[in-house]
């Protein structure tokens, strides 16, 4: 997993609740790196899991909540650090486009990336469906990262989960304008 | 507590920049490297492309292992590692070895299996590899052999037939020659350097001019040439030569090469010319014999002449001869008889009777005799058995004797009249036969011209000839009789009831013509005949 997540997530957490609590998810979580990371680094999922269940433990907040709060907010860091991924004029043209072009150019600049899958299906001008295809079935990370970018083209949406199965491996997502 | 976290999230943040750094210095070299790669690859796409369809190919200096190769490159790699590839290899790694080695381009041709490929090594000792280029070449060694096989057979027809082939190239005055041509001009092909010029130096005098001419029309009009001329050697000996020429027209239509063949054509000619020798001479043999036919035939045809001739002769002779032998004989019997009768009747009988009986018995013995002569003379002419005794003879004197001779004997006293004209001269002739002809012209200028003029005999000597002309002023002959006045046994008929035999004047004739001499007459009838006879100096 690519270490600009680690990042940003503990800048997200010291942002939301203050250095102390940063410090405690790294000394309870036993992390390989001891919460060293470099955004341009590649580091372990595991590590990423263990610091999402440490807050959640920590906060009381369901993980799900937890992944789709850090998706919104990551997306803001994407879309300011990635600008030339950011020029499709709407959502689903965005969103149509994770799988053909944004994922392609991502792996150019790193190779080794484990990217999911975004199979998406353009229904009508107000609906879109998204298969979400991943073994770290994040499809809530997918939800929050969604919600950003309907913040950022400034199109009110509702994501629903369609259907889930292999344990959040295959998720299909619907995404209605509002 | 705060400064603790502080200071805990400085040391992350400080790992984390080293970290990131070191992966930023992994991540250059692993750039410079890829980088290096990359150029090597383009390097070798370009100089191993796949879409190359000859085999190309990079084996190491030290191994000579293979290092990179296009896809044919590869295929012959495999089968030089083949088991049925192992003897070749052997060869290849020694040609590799011998090229890197001493640092040269190296070529050579090998079986690799139904092909026959052309490798070209160029070795990059620094770099430690030589560089292989390949090619197919067996369409080529089979065109190569292809060639091969129609020049020898080239060559060999144009041994056969004696010719060799040209060509001429008119910007550079280049010229070329097969090799039978210098084998057919009979010059050193190692020595002798071909050109128009040292061509047209070989040729006799007489053909250096048209041969000349013949190259400069094909050029000036665009035409191809034949011509025939001679080879010449310094022992005067000679070959002919057909020469054919052809152009070929430049992009500018001018006349940019020549070319063409020369044959030798020596034994065609001399048997052409033999032909027409042999020819000619048929030709004249043919003349000849005709003519020697037609003189056959002339001569068969005066022969049946000359057979009639004696056919009638024998005829006319036999009526003649009984006739002149009968009446003679006829007289004798009745004088004769007369005899007997004066015998019978009158014992003592006048000698003036019988004198007067046997005078006439006595004339025509004499008569008869000379007619015997004559015909025996006839004879003699008739089976060609005269003697011919020509003598330098004083043709005046000659004359004198027998104008003697017949003047004596006239009874009429007439004499003949003798004239010389010009410068006399001794001539060569039979006397004998000249007398005897002289004698039946005087004798006849007599006997036709009684109680008329003197006969005249006139000789006339001119520088190359002579004349005899007899001359008389008797009854003359009819024209129309002319023509026959020279034949055995003719009379005239204004000439019956003179005698004669009719032979006199054909045996003079023929006398004159072994006398190499000519006898002509001219008469005009009533006033006298002249004869004369020519004969040559």
């Amino acid at each position: 997993m690519k270490g600009i997540i680690f990042t940003e997530f503990l800048e997200l957490v010291e942002n939301e609740f203050g250095l102390a609590m940063v410090q405690q998810i790294i000394d309870e979580c036993e992390l390989d790196t001891d919460g060293v990371y470099t955004s341009v680094g590649t580091y372990s999922h595991k590590d990423m899991f263990k610091m999402v269940g440490k807050l959640s433990e920590i906060k009381g907040v369901p993980i799900p909540e937890l992944l789709t709060v850090f998706g919104e907010y990551f997306f803001n860091t994407l879309s300011n650090d990635y600008p030339q991924f950011m020029k499709q004029a709407n959502l689903f043209g965005f969103l149509d486009s994770i799988e053909s072009y944004i994922h392609p150019e991502v792996l150019k600049l790193y190779p080794d990336a484990e990217l999911p899958a975004f199979g998406s299906e353009i229904k009508n001008e107000n609906e879109l469906f998204l298969n979400y295809l991943s073994s770290r079935k994040l499809s809530d990370l997918a939800i929050g990262l969604i919600n950003g970018a309907s913040k950022y083209f400034n199109e009110e949406v509702n994501v629903f989960k369609v259907s889930e199965e292999d344990g959040g491996e295959k998720v299909m997502l619907k995404i209605k304008k509002i | 507590m705060e400064i603790e976290l502080l200071e805990k999230a400085l040391k992350r943040q400080k790992l984390a920049r080293k970290e990131a750094e070191s992966l930023l210095e992994r991540k250059s070299l692993e750039l410079y490297n890829a980088n290096l790669r990359l150029q090597e690859v383009i390097t070798n796409t370009n100089l191993f492309p796949e879409e190359n369809p000859n085999p190309v190919m990079r084996c190491s200096g030290h191994t000579y292992d293979l290092m990179y190769a296009n896809k044919h490159g590869k295929e012959i790699n495999m089968f030089l590692n083949s088991y049925t590839g192992r003897r070749v290899k052997e060869k290849f790694t020694q040609e590799l070895s011998l090229s890197f080695e001493k640092g040269i381009h190296n070529q050579f041709d090998m079986a690799i299996e139904n092909k026959t490929m052309r490798f070209n090594l160029v070795p990059f000792p620094l770099k430690n590899y030589i560089n292989i280029y390949a090619s197919d070449i067996t369409d080529i060694k089979a065109t190569e052999v292809r060639m091969q096989n129609i020049t020898a057979t080239l060559k060999q027809a144009q041994q056969l037939a004696r010719m060799g082939s040209w060509e001429l190239d008119i910007a550079s005055n280049h010229m070329i020659w097969s090799e039978e041509l210098f084998h057919v001009l009979q010059v050193d092909p190692e020595k002798f350097i071909p050109s128009h010029e040292s061509y047209i130096n070989l040729l006799h005098p007489d053909d250096k001019q048209i041969s000349n001419d013949a190259v400069n029309k094909a050029i000036k009009y665009k035409k191809e040439f034949v011509l025939i001329h001679r080879r010449i050697f310094d022992n005067r000996e000679e070959i002919y030569l057909e020469c054919r020429g052809q152009i070929d027209l430049g992009k500018d239509g001018k006349v940019k090469r020549l070319y063409g063949i020369c044959i030798d054509v020596s034994s065609k000619i001399k048997a052409q010319q033999a032909k027409e020798g042999f020819t000619k001479e048929l030709e004249v043999k043919v003349k000849e014999r005709t003519e020697e036919l037609i003189n056959s035939e002339h001569k068969l045809r005066l022969s049946l002449v000359k057979e009639k001739e004696l056919g009638e002769l024998k005829t006319s002779f036999v009526s003649m001869a009984s006739h002149q032998f009968r009446t003679p004989l006829a007289v004798i019997q009745s004088n004769l008889g007369l005899l007997e009768i004066l015998n019978s009747i009158d014992e003592n009988q006048e000698p003036e009777k019988y004198k007067k009986v046997t005078g006439r018995i006595a004339g025509e013995i004499t008569k008869m005799t000379e007619l015997i002569d004559e015909v025996l003379i006839l004879g003699k002419l008739t089976s060609g058995n005269v003697h011919y005794d020509p003598q330098d003879i004083d043709l005046i004197e000659c004359c004198k004797v027998l104008n003697k001779q017949f003047n004596s004997i006239q009874q009429d006293g007439r004499i003949i009249d003798f004239e010389i004209e010009g410068q006399p001269y001794n001539i060569k002739l039979d006397s004998k036969l000249l007398t005897h002809s002289l004698s039946n012209l005087f004798s006849n200028a007599f006997k036709y011209s009684e109680k008329k003029n003197n006969p005249k005999l006139k000789i006339i000597f001119r520088p190359k000839e002579l004349s005899i002309i007899v001359k008389d002023y008797g009854i003359g002959i009819s024209h129309t009789e002319i023509p026959n006045l020279f034949q055995p046994f003719f009379r005239a008929k204004n000439a019956t009831e003179i005698k004669g035999t009719g032979l006199g004047l054909s045996i003079a004739k023929e006398y004159i013509e072994i006398n190499k001499g000519h006898i002509d007459v001219k008469s005009v009838l009533g006033e006298g005949s002249c004869f004369e006879i020519k004969f040559n100096r």
